[in-house]
């Protein structure tokens, strides 16, 4: 009998615990920084609301062009189709790339992609591709039961925030998540539930529903590119628009990356696995109480600028992006470096027919840093603190427009300590007790 | 059987030399580990084991079914027959956190901390 190796190898490294010392500086720093923001940063909004930033006319320009955005369309499509062929003509072994492909690539490297290079998923999102291709046959554009402006008000991002709960789910719990089947089942409930949505309520459905662009372009809004501008992405999180449903969204992102890491720990394993009920069912029960205890302790913060509406909430939310990502590199980052490579060396072969289609299948892995346990644990240092130094002058910054003077400290100090807890609490996930 | 001794030696002193000053000495000897799956349950469930790179782990694994135990990241997968107890000696030459399971049913026996 051949051995059923390499059945669930996604995943299988992870990295070693950070070290303790790492976790009582990291939360030192935390403090020390988040405390004398309050204390010694700016006193009055200083950017009022105005998002500012550099023109960069030529470049946007070139970025705007037809061309590029058709190339940059055209990979994206091309890049789904392909895989989409190994998913379902392609071989149930973890060597088919769609595997490293959905849950590494596109779930992890949006990250790095948006950060970098702005909302350029919204142009590379296969799906709109598509649904421009279908206007452009004949399709009304605002689709065939066009919704209100109100409505679509109402609904914000909060289909997103679901769907990513869905795909956190699928990732996290769903106990066959490494097969084929399952894979294509969620493969068709995103294509059915986004495109078919943009195809009856229209284009803006997909802004609204696609768990991935959505994510795209939340972690988009801390670039510094943001076309045509050049800006401060500090300044761009706390003054540019947040879509209605930022917060769910963020506490979605967030919840999900935390039980990612809590899943981890001894004691989750132990309880788990040890009780009578099904792991499906701890999981599940996990995840949803994580996210939330996020949701919860962000409108608790949130509050304390006073009365908790939609657009406060949302707003003082933006807040929480930089945590976000600093969540996804600390979590990730070795994720994205080592199975990334395998995926670009299976995608050269999608049916499992020993092709080498795009001369990547005899590469090797470069494992860059990953033997030094010390250079992971900086990068992931760095990145925790640093999404939470930037996280919290931005709250400090939208708190300051939402204040009264007489209260710009008092009232603050509710966010800086849910802010503090998700920051200290990432890191003793991180240090996995 | 000499001469496999010799190259052994030579890659040890090699690998020695590659992963720099801070490990020149020789990695510590083997870690013993004893894994029984029996009643449905296992013994240990997650036990933090740490492991130096280039150190050995010898796992002895008692079933009363028919089992495998997967080591993750190694792509290894020990298979045991009902009644049977089986010893697999591993060498440790990744750094990073491997856990391993049992499949029937899933349990994480070991979380091994190679550093």
């Amino acid at each position: 009998m051949t051995l059923l190796l390499p059945l669930h190898g996604l995943g299988s490294r992870q990295d070693l615990p950070l070290p303790f010392p790492a976790v009582v500086g990291g939360a030192v720093v935390v403090l020390l920084v988040s405390f004398g923001v309050l204390a010694f940063a700016w006193r009055t909004s200083r950017w009022s609301g105005h998002p500012g930033g550099r023109a960069l006319p030529r470049l946007s320009r070139f970025i705007d062009s037809k061309w590029t955005r058709g190339l940059v369309a055209a990979l994206g499509l091309f890049a789904f189709a392909w895989v989409g062929m190994a998913l379902w003509f392609g071989q149930d072994r973890v060597t088919n790339p769609v595997f490293g492909f959905t849950y590494v690539w596109v779930w992890v490297g949006l990250v790095p992609l948006s950060l970098l290079l702005g909302p350029v998923w919204r142009t590379l999102n296969p799906l709109r591709t598509l649904h421009r291709g279908m206007v452009h046959l004949g399709l009304p554009a605002d689709g065939f039961r066009p919704l209100s402006a109100s409505l679509w008000q109402r609904l914000g991002q909060y289909p997103a925030a679901l769907a990513l709960i869905g795909f956190g789910w699928l990732e996290l719990v769903q106990p066959d998540n490494n097969t084929l089947a399952v894979l294509q089942g969620w493969w068709l409930a995103w294509v059915i539930g986004c495109l078919g949505g943009a195809v009856v309520f229209g284009e803006r459905w997909l802004a609204a529903s696609d768990p991935f662009e959505v994510y795209a372009t939340t972690v988009a809004r801390a670039s510094w590119w943001q076309r045509p501008l050049l800006v401060n992405p500090l300044r761009n999180l706390s003054t540019s628009t947040a879509p209605h449903g930022t917060w769910a969204v963020v506490t979605a992102l967030l919840g999900i990356t935390a039980f990612d890491g809590f899943t981890g720990t001894t004691w989750w394993v132990r309880t788990t696995q040890t009780s009578a009920l099904p792991g499906t069912f701890w999981g599940t029960l996990g995840l949803l109480g994580m996210v939330a205890l996020v949701g919860v302790t962000l409108a608790l913060g949130a509050r304390g600028l006073g009365r908790l509406t939609g657009r406060t909430f949302d707003r003082i939310a933006a807040s929480v992006i930089p945590i976000v990502i600093g969540y996804a590199v600390a979590h990730y980052l070795s994720l994205l470096v080592l199975e990334g490579q395998r995926t670009l060396i299976n995608l050269s072969d999608p049916l499992g027919l020993g092709w080498n289609t795009f001369g990547t299948a005899e590469l090797g892995i470069n494992l860059f840093w990953l033997e030094t346990p010390a250079i992971t644990a900086l990068i992931q240092l760095i990145a925790i603190v640093g999404g939470h130094v930037i996280g919290v002058l931005v709250a400090h910054e939208v708190s300051l427009t939402l204040l009264p003077p007489k209260r710009r400290t008092s009232g603050q100090l509710a966010m800086l300590l849910v802010m503090i807890g998700y920051t200290c609490g990432g890191l003793v996930l991180l240090f996995s007790p | 059987m000499k001469r496999l001794l010799v190259t052994w030696l030579a890659l040890v002193l090699l690998s020695g030399c590659a992963a720099g000053a801070s490990s020149t000495s020789a990695p510590p000897p083997p870690k013993q580990v004893t894994i029984t799956l029996a009643d449905g349950k296992a013994e240990p469930i997650a036990e933090k084991v740490e492991l130096v790179k280039g150190q050995h782990l010898v796992l002895t694994i008692t079933s009363d079914r028919a089992d495998a135990v997967h080591v993750h990241g190694f792509d290894v997968e020990i298979e045991v027959k009902a009644g049977e107890t089986v010893t697999r000696d591993l060498v440790m030459d990744k750094v990073g956190r491997f856990e391993v399971e049992s499949h029937e049913p899933v349990f994480t026996l070991l979380q091994l901390q190679i550093q």
